[in-house]
């Protein structure tokens, strides 16, 4: 017959220790929910950078002056701009300029000609950087013409047929998550948006009548040659190319960086709020369950145990009520952001892309542990105590 | 196992008043023999169970040394002294002892399962002793549930359970009717008669009757 005298405690009090598992819960719920709810939130703006993938992106004027540039770019509300190619060509060849592609913009509607209402960007598959080393992920044969690759939230899947302004359209390929908005945009080859863009001003459904759809752009994307700056040529671009406006993409996703950090800083202040709460209440608990029994520890010593067997009860008692609230409250908050994100991303109105699943496991792993080091910080303070009892004295009766 | 004490003395530091050390222990020699029931009687505060504690290495004294044996317990570490304590040295200590997260056999049984596990062998013996003191049918409640006559009896089993060579008991027999008495210092009585050092502190005068040998405690001073 063995006896787990730690284990036996806690199941005499089931109240005290639900209390303490409660609160060993509460404490990785918000440790583990809140730190994998900022490190979605910072994969999310990753992969945005990832997706946008270039240091410069030229539009037309027009585009960035008006405010919709972000709102199309960024936030993948579907909207378009164009402008001739012949600024195409004039920004490859300005100096500085490494690679160089450009893409195209295409809003489809909700109304009888369109499958559904989104972002439709076009790209060249000759010269993209940017959007082909991601759908190769996905997809690794080419885009034939009438081909689309859908984002991942898009409800189609591969080998569904979506309408965009009367053309019939093959879904080749469906994207991972990506946590951004391109999650519920459709891409597809420079040919088939421009047989797109041609079939919508057809049908008079496009705001920019009297365009020829094979000369013009809607975006370009740019990476500085080897030996220049991104500002120098930048510059150089806005100084010399008319009715173009060249950004930074850092610049773009400033602000979504600004959000991102002041929504971590909160989550983080009420992480070490609820953290400083427990843990008051996790030594003051210890306090009370270990002087409530001083008498039997006393009677412990009386029997032999040492003071380093007092010591290790009542950090086993922690431990365990500490592997326990750990486990369920990193549990729940697993299953809580997972179940939640949706809702969280469209709250928070940042890209928000859960980590991958080691990511996921370290943290969660390292959330137990730093519940089960502060309830075993917080019991060890007891646990001193307990162990340098005076033995005699807590027996000692009147009568000696 | 004979215990010796040689010279000890224990004084306490009063936190306050004008005299602030207080000699609970006049420095005393005294040996506890094997195979007999040592009665040690005096009124509340004599220093009886400060004796009692420090036999037991309980508590450290102000000077002079113990003896178990040829071991010198304050000579030993906290983790040698308490595990000389588990193997050779039984305390009932006063008022009820128990722990409630245990039945009352795991209770008995705890001298083993402190610092390993009970097999066979010695739960049987935890049973009988239960038996012998008459709460056999109490054996798996809780401690919760006894009287403290019952409770008292169960602290004994616990004492005995390993068997051991010096018996200490602190006013075993408090609150106890004569019937739970008698139990107990028959029990105590049999411990000594199997030939441990049994010392029972008490201030009952119904003790006398089963003590081998008698001895009184007066203001820390010790006399036969």
């Amino acid at each position: 017959m063995k006896q787990n005298l730690a284990y036996r405690n806690l199941k005499a009090k089931p109240v005290r220790t639900a209390i303490l598992v409660v609160l060993t819960a509460l404490l990785s719920l918000t440790v583990c929910g809140g730190t994998l709810l900022v490190s979605s939130l910072r994969t999310g703006l990753s992969s945005l950078e990832a997706r946008l993938g270039a240091d410069i992106m030229v539009v037309p004027y027009e585009a960035k002056t008006k405010s919709n540039l972000e709102s199309v770019v960024l936030q993948g509300n579907p909207g378009y701009f164009y402008m001739d190619m012949s600024r195409y060509e004039k920004i490859a060849s300005r100096e500085g300029v490494g690679q160089i592609s450009a893409q195209f913009f295409l809003a489809s509607t909700s109304s009888g000609c369109c499958s559904i209402p989104v972002q439709i960007i076009g790209f060249d598959p000759e010269t993209d950087f940017t959007i082909t080393p991601w759908i190769r992920r996905s997809y690794g044969g080419a885009l034939e013409p009438g081909d689309i690759v859908v984002g991942n939230d898009l409800n189609a899947f591969v080998g569904d047929t979506l309408t965009f302004y009367g053309v019939d359209c093959r879904v080749a390929a469906k994207l991972d998550k990506t946590g951004t908005y391109y999650d519920a945009a459709v891409f597809t080859s420079v040919e088939t948006i421009q047989q797109l863009i041609a079939s919508s001003l057809d049908k008079g459904m496009n705001d920019f009548a009297g365009i020829d759809p094979e000369r013009v752009v809607s975006a370009v994307l740019i990476n500085t040659a080897d030996g220049y700056s991104i500002e120098e040529v930048l510059n150089d671009i806005n100084i010399h190319v008319k009715k173009v406006k060249a950004v930074q993409t850092k610049e773009m996703i400033a602000g979504i960086s600004d959000s991102l950090r002041g929504t971590s800083d909160l989550i983080g202040v009420l992480i070490a709020a609820v953290w400083v709460l427990g843990l008051v209440i996790l030594l003051l608990a210890f306090t009370m369950s270990v002087n409530e029994r001083r008498r039997e520890f006393a009677v412990l010593r009386v029997i032999g145990a040492s003071q380093g067997k007092l010591a290790a009860v009542v950090m086993q008692e922690a431990m365990l009520t500490g592997l326990c609230g750990a486990g369920i409250g990193t549990g729940l908050a697993l299953i809580g952001v997972a179940a939640f994100r949706s809702a969280l991303e469209a709250q928070l109105g940042l890209p928000f892309l859960l980590p991958g699943a080691g990511r996921i496991c370290l943290i969660a792993v390292l959330s137990i542990l730093a519940v089960l080091i502060a309830g075993t910080a917080a019991a060890a303070v007891s646990a001193y105590r307990i162990s340098r009892i005076d033995t005699a004295l807590i027996l000692r009766g009147d009568n000696g | 196992m004979k215990m010796t004490a040689q010279g000890l003395t224990k004084e306490y530091a009063r936190k306050s008043g004008n005299a602030n050390r207080f000699t609970a222990l006049h420095p005393l020699d005294f040996t506890l023999e094997t195979g007999a029931l040592t009665v040690l009687m005096g009124r509340s505060g004599s220093g009886k169970s400060t004796l009692l504690n420090l036999l037991a290495g309980l508590m450290r004294p102000t000077g002079g040394t113990v003896l178990a044996g040829e071991t010198d317990l304050f000579a030993l570490s906290d983790r040698e002294l308490s595990a000389f304590r588990n193997a050779h040295i039984g305390v009932i200590p006063q008022g009820q002892t128990a722990i409630y997260s245990l039945s009352v056999l795991e209770n008995v049984l705890l001298p083993y399962t402190l610092t390993g596990s009970a097999e066979g062998e010695e739960i049987a013996r935890a049973k009988a002793l239960l038996e012998r003191l008459d709460i056999a049918g109490l054996a798996d409640i809780s401690p919760a549930d006894l009287s403290g006559g019952e409770l008292r009896r169960m602290a004994i089993a616990r004492a005995l359970v390993r068997q051991p060579e010096i018996l200490l008991a602190d006013e075993p027999t408090a609150d106890l009717d004569d019937e739970n008495t008698a139990t107990v210092c028959k029990a105590l009585q049999a411990a000594a008669g199997a030939g441990a050092a049994v010392l029972m502190v008490t201030h009952e005068s119904g003790a006398e009757a089963y003590a081998d040998r008698m001895l009184t405690m007066q203001g820390g001073v010790l006399s036969e």
